[in-house]
């Protein structure tokens, strides 16, 4: 949103620094910088940003880093206060604390949406594709470390300098370990034991750009029936990428990749509670399009980018993970990542 | 702490206390609001501040945010910021509170009371304070109460400070150590956040000098910088309280530049430290949840 909607003087983008993979954040999406503390960007009529974050030991780095003039402070709502007046579009103005509601008390407000993004640019898809290798790499070294004995935490240290050491400057990352496989959560001091199905979301950024990926190991053999539920997943996740074309909507993607499930009589587990999403966007910049649920209707375009997840409770075979950072083409969603999905046996 | 914020706290998690001590704890904020005619407690957490909430449920939040609601009599609920069922489960895991449910429908919980205190308001999100004020009247004192309540840290706590602590020496150990057997800036860094994170500990940030003198910043996705003199600091988490760690490796480092951004993150500039820092550990400071210093340790190594 520019300044010359809605006649608007400013347009103002807030975060509260608490960075998020669930939600997009402005700042980033304008500056390139994750701050440190709240931050404000100010976009006036003639175009021009300026980017008011804090705290203000931080100005070497952001004006380092930031792709528009930097005003690091400790009191960014005060200092946007006095910066804008009159009528003035705002976006986050819910998702700060209220200081920031009172510094723009005197202006005339107009709320705007925080995220307006839709396909990713190509730096973005570059760095999702960075993102991807080092996910998939990192993913492949932890197979080598899964045994009994080592604890859920552990691991995930493992993984998580793994992941950095190649090159994130991030890491979203959940786990669980179980003889029937839960749903992921943070890691906890659980010792892995042998037939525990071990489940990971593997979420590097690189350059602010995340990608996810799903994975389930075994440690020992996967038994036929858990063989043949993941295979239900592994062809609903070829289902759903198939259906991700221009035009379609994000909920004919959702119809197309429940279709073997529902086929295989798993209907009632492919809604709430049992899962919460198929997939979702991926921040930090635009979450476009949405999460991946029954009822988005957002279409599809080119080049837009999501995780299609169709991670799956199943009656006997308990939860599993697969799910891959897809790209929307014209022949369909495509993979960045490179290995055929498939259950893990270590 | 002010470092930059990653988007989840992965390290390990657990429950903080048993549900004997979160009960004493409730009984006691119970006890202050009968005495004072306040009809609740709101306490506020988010994964970067949580002090309030972690004091009265031991939670502290992995992601986005979470409030307590305890009152004057009856059990404590829990509200979370996250999105859907299945994570609400996931914070059942995080505190003793049985009740756990969607920020949502905060408001209508807060209905059956008229006067709150809420300690946390700085952190809040706007709208979920438009959805206290819009329910009950909100009393001054919230943040003074946890202060107050908090303000002597008990031998548990002082436990967790002192394993925090022992956690970030050894973390600044480990990255001197890489450095003198020739690892980079970076890899030494990584390898002090692994002894870290497999010490245990809950959250873990790294703050350094790429280019000795220059105020320290988070690692950004680096992956191979020499530097000779290696300034960084590493702060730790666990249960909700954090050791810190300043250390130099290699060459002596100039000051203030490098340790001006370092004092303004709460650690203090120890005694004998003046123009240069030279290779060893400077300090080691203990603070409990609401940053009040607890113990303090001075060693040049």
């Amino acid at each position: 949103m520019s300044t010359a909607d809605a006649a608007l003087e400013w347009v103002v983008h807030l975060h509260d620094g608490v960075h998020s993979y669930l939600e997009c954040n402005p700042v980033f999406a304008l500056t390139g910088v994750r701050t440190i503390g709240e931050a404000a960007v100010i976009v006036g009529r003639d175009g021009a940003i300026t980017l008011l974050a804090a705290p203000a030991c931080d100005g070497a780095r952001l004006r380092e880093l930031a792709s528009c003039p930097v005003l690091a402070c400790d009191d960014v709502a005060g200092e946007l206060a006095a910066r804008v007046s009159g009528r003035v579009g705002v976006a986050g103005l819910d998702d700060v604390a209220s200081r920031f509601r009172r510094a723009l008390e005197a202006c005339t407000l107009v709320r705007l949406p925080s995220d307006t993004g839709r396909a990713k640019s190509d730096d973005e898809l570059a760095a999702a594709r960075r993102a991807s290798a080092i996910a998939e790499q990192a993913y492949d070294e932890l197979l080598g470390a899964l045994r009994p004995g080592v604890a859920e935490y552990e691991l995930i240290a493992r993984l998580d300098v793994d992941v950095r050491r190649r090159g994130a400057d991030d890491h979203f990352v959940l786990c669980s370990s179980s003889p029937i496989g839960d749903n992921v959560r943070a890691p906890t001091a659980r010792r892995l034991e042998p037939g525990d199905v071990v489940n990971l979301e593997i979420s590097p950024s690189v350059d602010g750009q995340f990608i996810q990926i799903c994975r389930t190991a075994v440690l020992g053999r996967a038994g036929v029936r858990r063989r043949a539920d993941y295979a239900l997943i592994v062809a609903a996740l070829a289902a759903g990428a198939a259906a991700a074309r221009p035009g379609a909507t994000v909920a004919q993607v959702v119809a197309a990749l429940d279709a073997p499930l529902i086929d295989a009589g798993l209907a009632e587990y492919c809604r709430p509670p049992h899962i919460r999403v198929r997939g979702h966007g991926q921040g930090l910049a635009s979450l476009s399009p949405g999460d991946i649920t029954f009822d988005n209707d957002t279409v599809l375009e080119e080049g837009m980018m999501f995780t299609l997840h169709p991670n799956q409770r199943f009656p006997d075979s308990g939860y599993m993970l697969c799910g891959e950072p897809i790209v929307v083409t014209a022949a369909g969603g495509v993979a960045l990542t490179h290995r055929q999905p498939g259950l893990d046996e270590c | 702490m002010l470092t930059l914020h990653p988007v989840v706290l992965r390290g390990r998690t657990e429950l903080p206390f048993s549900a004997d001590e979160l009960s004493a704890r409730v009984a006691t904020v119970q006890r202050e609001l009968g005495g004072a005619g306040v009809d609740a407690l709101v306490a506020f957490g988010d994964a970067r501040s949580y002090a309030p909430l972690a004091w009265v449920t031991g939670m502290v939040p992995m992601l986005k945010w979470a409030v307590a609601v305890v009152p004057a009599s009856g059990e404590t609920e829990l509200y979370s910021a996250l999105p859907g069922a299945r994570d609400l489960r996931r914070v059942r895991t995080l505190a003793h509170v049985g009740s756990v449910a969607p920020i949502g429908q905060l408001a209508g919980g807060l209905a059956r009371f008229r006067r709150v205190m809420v300690a946390g308001l700085r952190s809040m999100r706007a709208r979920t304070e438009d959805a206290i004020r819009g329910a009950v009247q909100v009393l001054d004192g919230g943040d003074q109460l946890i202060d107050r309540l908090s303000a002597v840290p008990s031998e548990r706590e002082r436990e967790l400070l002192r394993g925090a602590s022992e956690a970030a020496r050894l973390a600044a150990s480990e990255t001197v150590s890489a450095c003198q057997s020739g690892a980079g800036a970076v890899e030494a860094l990584l390898r002090g956040d692994l002894a870290a994170r497999e010490a245990g500990m809950h959250d873990v940030r790294v703050l350094w000098s790429p280019d000795a003198g220059l105020p320290l910043r988070p690692l950004a996705g680096e992956t191979a910088v020499d530097r000779d003199p290696l300034v960084f600091y590493f702060a730790v988490e666990t249960g909700g309280y954090w050791g810190e760690a300043l250390a130099c490796a290699g060459g002596p480092a100039t000051l203030p530049a490098a340790l001006a951004p370092v004092a303004r993150l709460g650690l203090s500039v120890q005694e004998g430290v003046e123009d240069q820092l030279t290779p060893g550990f400077y300090s080691r400071r203990s603070l409990d949840a609401s940053g009040v210093p607890c113990s303090q340790t001075i060693e040049v190594g």
